[in-house]
């Protein structure tokens, strides 16, 4: 074991695939002799030469379209997107080439692309490199979409999401990106994608949440139990597709209660999607109103940035009116 | 300068080989190569009229007729070999490893997909990947003038020039169309460092000349070519005829029989009808369908 942030864990997941399968290769903006501008590929060029560890031109468009090539090929591309604001010029190759192949293809060609994105604000980076558009492709059939929380996760779910034969879309939290630390196997080992995880126990409501709003719902839950006695049961989603949809039901069965926390804009978030499935799932099972606490529907405000991320004193109060409703 | 100077130069012809003297001299392709290429247009046309035919009668919903471009899409595939990858336009009927135009064993052909201009990264994606490997295969993409109208065709010759991929990006400008996406498309490969040559389009033995030498110089590691498929002075004959009347044959003595087309449409329609769409979404069970419903 070695303790590790995420950075590090991504970076070691990579090393460890590319060590292990030679079709898998890193492409996109600065990933090769740089390193990365989060330093995830740092050291890669310097293992695996620049015909795997490759510098492409700077237009995410070419890159993931390049990388669809790659895998047409045989290859296993895992092309970063230097921050997932950047992701929409390569939208039309995502949404309609990429989603899509084995779909219009009938199962002939498949596409293993795994498209590395730091994403989520939270880091004063303004409204063009804190927003998180993982609903978008959520909504998309033919896309896995992967949202670790913390560096065991995040390399477990890279590898599998490496290994996975469809499209990942890999979202990573960069405001945890270095303060999520944790003890991580230096070795290979996979988390499948589908699973949630309990990360704490409780019994009267349920906490929906992934990425960096996971550590805050998680310390809201904490403090609410040790300060008021209420007891919340956490969950990681880990994957917004595929969905575990029965932790998530047996869950909120036991409660009757949920509180979806993500910081997207609210109209249309991956959390109404939670929302509405809970309500489908546990109608009958529910005490109280599903409660999403989101970001506002705004532009990701540089100024004020810590008034429209879901703090955990607003997830305190959304815990605590659900379980009092 | 030197350099640009001899790649303009060299691109004010467009190759023709039909009506030409030295083919009228039998100095050019093998007859029995010719003969193939032939059968294969009169092949395309029949299948073609067929599935226009399936159109009219209700039983096919979209299919976009290729009646006038036998010579531009046979040309192409046999200017390829075997471990090519071939991205042909949106309205070929494709499967996996074969196509309505060429029987080529193991030409990788990827179907097509509506967003025309997206094809031309994906072409260059597997000209790359064959280069990563150190292996020989040459990808070429087809399409419409239209499409240099749009920014992934700038996004896929600038990748293609800056890491010099063997990838062919294979343009069609039949006449009358020429001016939408303006003049000299061939030109263009210029500002992107590489080479484009231009081909008469109605004549499949100048199509075939022109891809092979560009692959040839793609296998060699030199690079990416842009062509430019021109089609000159409208006339009645059609290209299927206008080779035929070169080689001295009938038309009629190289058509399949009735049953033969039929048998050629029911391939082509067969591909995708059975299948569930919900199976194909992912490789295992769509788990939206499965878990998340």
């Amino acid at each position: 074991m070695a303790d590790m942030n995420i950075i590090q864990a991504v970076n070691n997941a990579l090393s460890l695939e590319m060590a292990r399968d030679e079709k898998v290769v890193v492409l996109g903006e600065d990933v090769g002799k740089f390193g990365g501008v989060f330093r995830a590929t740092a050291g890669l060029y310097e293992s695996y030469g620049a015909d795997r560890v490759i510098d492409t031109p700077l237009a995410e468009g070419g890159i993931i379209g390049s990388a669809i090539g790659m895998a047409l090929y045989g290859l296993r591309p895992v092309p970063e997107i230097q921050f997932a604001d950047f992701i929409f010029p390569a939208f039309d190759q995502i949404v309609n080439e990429l989603a899509k192949f084995r779909y219009r293809t009938g199962g002939d060609f498949t596409c293993p692309v795994t498209i590395r994105t730091p994403f989520g604000g939270g880091i004063r980076g303004g409204l063009y490199h804190s927003q998180s558009p993982e609903a978008l492709f959520a909504h998309t059939p033919g896309l896995k979409v992967v949202i670790p929380s913390n560096p065991y996760d995040a390399k477990g779910l890279l590898l599998s999401a490496i290994r996975d034969e469809d499209p990942v879309i890999f979202f990573e939290p960069k405001r945890v990106y270095r303060a999520a630390r944790g003890e991580v196997p230096e070795g290979e080992y996979t988390i499948p994608l589908g699973e949630a995880a309990i990360v704490k126990e409780g019994s009267e409501c349920t906490v929906l949440s992934y990425g960096a709003m996971l550590h805050t719902a998680k310390e809201a839950a904490d403090k609410l139990e040790a300060e008021e006695g209420f007891s919340a049961e956490v969950i990681d989603l880990r994957s917004l597709v595929p969905l575990d949809i029965e932790t998530i039901a047996e869950s909120v069965t036991k409660t009757g209660r949920c509180v979806v926390v993500v910081e997207a804009p609210r109209t249309c978030s991956f959390a109404s999607e939670l929302v509405t499935l809970v309500q489908e799932h546990c109608f009958l099972s529910l005490e109280a109103p599903v409660r999403r606490l989101t970001g506002f529907d705004t532009p990701f405000p540089h100024t004020l940035e810590h008034e429209y991320l879901p703090s955990v004193g607003r997830t305190m109060t959304a815990i605590r009116e659900t379980i009092t409703f | 300068m030197g350099v640009l100077l001899s790649l303009v130069e060299q691109m004010k012809d467009t190759v023709q080989i039909l009506d030409t003297a030295s083919y009228l001299k039998g100095r050019t392709v093998a007859q029995s190569t010719q003969m193939k290429i032939l059968r294969q247009m009169v092949r395309m046309s029949q299948v073609d009229q067929a599935l226009r035919l399936e159109l009219d009668r209700g039983k096919l919903t979209y299919f976009l007729s290729q009646a006038g471009n036998e010579a531009f899409h046979v040309g192409v595939a046999f200017g390829l070999k075997g471990g090519d990858w071939l991205f042909p336009m949106s309205t070929l009927p494709t499967r996996r490893g074969h196509n309505m135009t060429a029987d080529i064993p193991g030409l990788n052909v990827v179907q097509a997909s509506s967003p025309g201009a997206s094809r031309l990264v994906h072409a260059n994606g597997t000209a790359w990947a064959a280069k990563l490997a150190g292996e020989k295969a040459v990808s070429c993409v087809t399409f419409g003038e239209s499409i240099a109208n749009q920014d992934n065709f700038h996004v896929a010759l600038n990748f293609a020039g800056v890491h010099q991929t063997p990838a062919l990006f294979v343009c069609m400008t039949p006449g009358g169309y020429k001016d939408t996406a303006g003049e000299d498309i061939a030109g263009r490969a210029i500002a992107y460092g590489f080479s484009g040559m231009r081909v008469d389009g109605t004549d499949p033995l100048a199509v075939q000349k022109v891809i092979g030498e560009a692959a040839r110089k793609a296998r060699g590691g030199k690079g990416p070519t842009l062509i430019e498929a021109v089609w000159p002075e409208k006339t009645d004959e059609s290209p299927v005829e206008r080779f035929a009347r070169n080689l001295k044959v009938s038309v009629e003595d190289l058509e399949m029989t009735e049953e033969e087309v039929e048998g050629q449409v029911k391939l082509a329609l067969s591909r995708f009808g059975n299948a569930d769409p919900k199976d194909c979404v992912f490789g295992e069970d769509d788990p939206r369908m499965s878990k998340g419903s």
